[in-house]
């Protein structure tokens, strides 16, 4: 059985080996095993996509999360970007937002011919059969965020009407890109968002200005493909609110109560997670980690409803015997015999 | 104070804290800012950013509400300076704050410098992605508190190669140093020299209560300032 049959078996409630097990590893880390300098890597599709396959032949995730390379260009949608030899990441230096005017200005950047489908179809090519491949979309919040910078926040209290606006116009992106990751042949949309969580915003805010839009954008395609929603840091108080936008999936941060958030919602609602990428993966103690991926473990063949992984990126410092112990305690507590309590079956 | 002004001080910080910027610009506007009390308008300030504090401890408050009334504090601010110097007692304070070289997160940077602009603190705002050389600069030309954030744990390096360069330019004794942003940490902190904080709220009422309360790089206090702080002044 490879990673992609894992996965999907998984899902759909069929008997697998194990528990897929799938630390995020993107762009932020692959650089480190491939040994070329990040913003090389973000520059070019195809040195991003071998980064991306070394890690994943590396390590053995059964999901591989596909970020784009950024080719020539200095913007990401309408915002100028800092890529230079000092950076692991893309980086937002400026938002593109000051008016409402200025939404009329956003339209979804094409997918085919750019680096990102470039990056796409060169790790489909290599590991699409045997790995699930997930495609990556900025929910409208998130996305608003960005063009708007931190005085989207800031119109949650004082602009509502704006703020509604705004992430009016950043649908059509979300949704544009999510359809065209499908298109592409991805395996599941991963949709994410930084700051929705409750560690920045009231639940209030979330059902009133990001719920909304992204159980909208996720209707889109969630019967094209499997579909997951990652929110940045404390999720608990939106969980069940999250299981209502219709993903397949949530991928929740290390902040967040599994074992409750499993309870709290449907049985067809899955979860991936949540080792703490910096405080447990890369900076703590190696037999806290394998405690810590042995709990998940346990909850995992307890209730079929969880994929092992860490809660957000792993860091680009992330020692990699970390990783690869990581991936033998999950390979190790993870297998499966019978069906569990939870399965979705 | 309302027996001679009305409610306009009660009236500002009730608007700070529903961070209702047109409602304390248009209320501000039409008392006159000449007509004010500096004293009692700082302290109002102070009053509303208390409350806001105490409710974002409580969890009533998150980020956007914290963002919005950072924003009405530094638009009361400005329309106060429009109008009249900035006020004498705190001008002696002088900031920087940025986010390291690599990183872009700028929302608790936001919160701090409209709050301590609002306390009348004078902030100089070295954006994001800021280099060394930058931050050095800053405190060669007088900044006497540097805030600095990092929020990925690779950026946190940056926050220690600051400091270096600040200690090859003879200037490390020169400024206080404050860290802070999510790769900040207690330990990260004492290992480089520097003092931790965990939040925008953290540093503001630091500098408020400790800076402006103990006197601002060894300048007195004013008596002014002891309403600012909202602490008894040590010793009297």
């Amino acid at each position: 059985m490879n990673g992609r049959e894992r996965v999907i078996r998984y899902l759909e409630g069929r008997p697998v080996d194990r528990v897929p097990v799938a630390p995020v590893i993107d762009g932020y880390f692959a650089p480190r095993v491939s040994g070329r300098p990040s913003h090389e890597c973000w520059r070019s599709p195809e040195l991003m996509a071998q980064a991306l396959c070394d890690c994943a032949t590396t390590f053995g995730h059964d999901i591989v999360v596909v970020s784009d390379a950024l080719g020539a260009d200095n913007t990401m949608l309408g915002c100028p970007v800092a890529l230079d030899e000092s950076s692991h990441v893309p980086l937002y230096t400026g938002h593109c937002v000051d008016a409402p005017a200025d939404l009329d200005r956003l339209a979804p950047p094409p997918f085919a011919g750019s680096p990102g489908e470039a990056t796409l179809l060169a790790v489909k090519a290599r590991l699409g059969a045997d790995r699930f491949i997930l495609g990556v979309v900025t929910t409208p919040f998130e996305t608003a965020f960005i063009v708007r910078g931190h005085r989207f926040l800031a119109d949650l209290v004082q602009d509502r009407g704006f703020a509604q606006e705004t992430l009016a116009a950043c649908l059509p992106l979300a949704e544009a890109r999510a359809r065209a990751l499908v298109a592409a042949g991805v395996d599941g949309i991963l949709f994410k968002d930084s700051v929705a969580s409750s560690s920045m915003i009231s639940p209030r805010h979330y059902a009133e200005f990001a719920f909304p839009w992204e159980k909208r954008v996720i209707e889109a395609v969630r019967d094209e493909a499997w579909t997951a929603l990652h929110i940045c840091r404390n999720a608990g108080p939106i969980i069940e609110l999250m299981a209502q936008t219709g993903a397949h999936v949530l991928e929740v941060d290390a902040p967040c109560d599994v074992a409750r958030a499993l309870q709290a919602t449907p049985a067809g609602v899955f979860f991936k997670g949540n080792v703490d990428a910096v405080a447990e993966l890369q900076d703590g103690a190696p037999e806290d980690l394998a405690r810590r991926v042995e709990e998940l473990c346990a909850l995992a063949r307890r209730t079929r409803r969880l994929i092992i992984s860490t809660g957000d990126s792993t860091p680009f410092d992330t020692p990699l015997d970390r990783l690869h112990l990581f991936m033998s305690t999950a390979w190790r507590s993870g297998a499966l015999e019978g069906p569990g309590e939870g399965c979705a079956s | 104070m309302s027996d001679i002004y009305g409610d306009i001080y009660a009236d500002l910080a009730s608007d700070i804290v529903r961070g209702d910027i047109a409602a304390a610009v248009e209320r501000l506007q039409a008392h006159g800012v000449a007509r004010l009390d500096d004293g009692l308008f700082l302290d109002c300030i102070a009053r509303g950013m208390d409350e806001v504090g105490r409710r974002y401890e409580t969890g009533e408050y998150f980020i956007p509400e914290m963002l919005a009334s950072s924003r009405v504090v530094k638009a009361l601010f400005a329309a106060y300076t429009a109008v009249r110097p900035r006020p004498p007692a705190t001008s002696g304070l002088s900031a920087a704050i940025g986010t390291v070289k690599g990183d872009v997160h700028d929302i608790g940077k936001e919160i701090i410098v409209n709050s301590l602009e609002g306390l009348g603190i004078h902030v100089i705002d070295l954006g994001t992605n800021v280099d060394a050389a930058r931050f050095v600069a800053a405190v060669a030309g007088g900044a006497r508190l540097l805030m600095i954030s990092a929020f990925t744990t690779v950026t946190r390096r940056y926050v220690r190669v600051v400091l270096d360069e600040l200690a090859a330019a003879g200037l490390l004794g020169r400024a206080q140093v404050l860290v802070g942003g999510a790769a900040a940490n207690p330990e990260f902190c004492a290992a480089i020299g520097a003092r931790y904080f965990r939040d925008a709220r953290a540093v503001v009422e630091f500098v408020r209560t400790t800076l402006l309360g103990q006197g601002a790089c060894g300048a007195a206090r004013p008596p002014r300032l002891a309403r600012i702080a909202g602490r008894p002044r040590p010793g009297g």
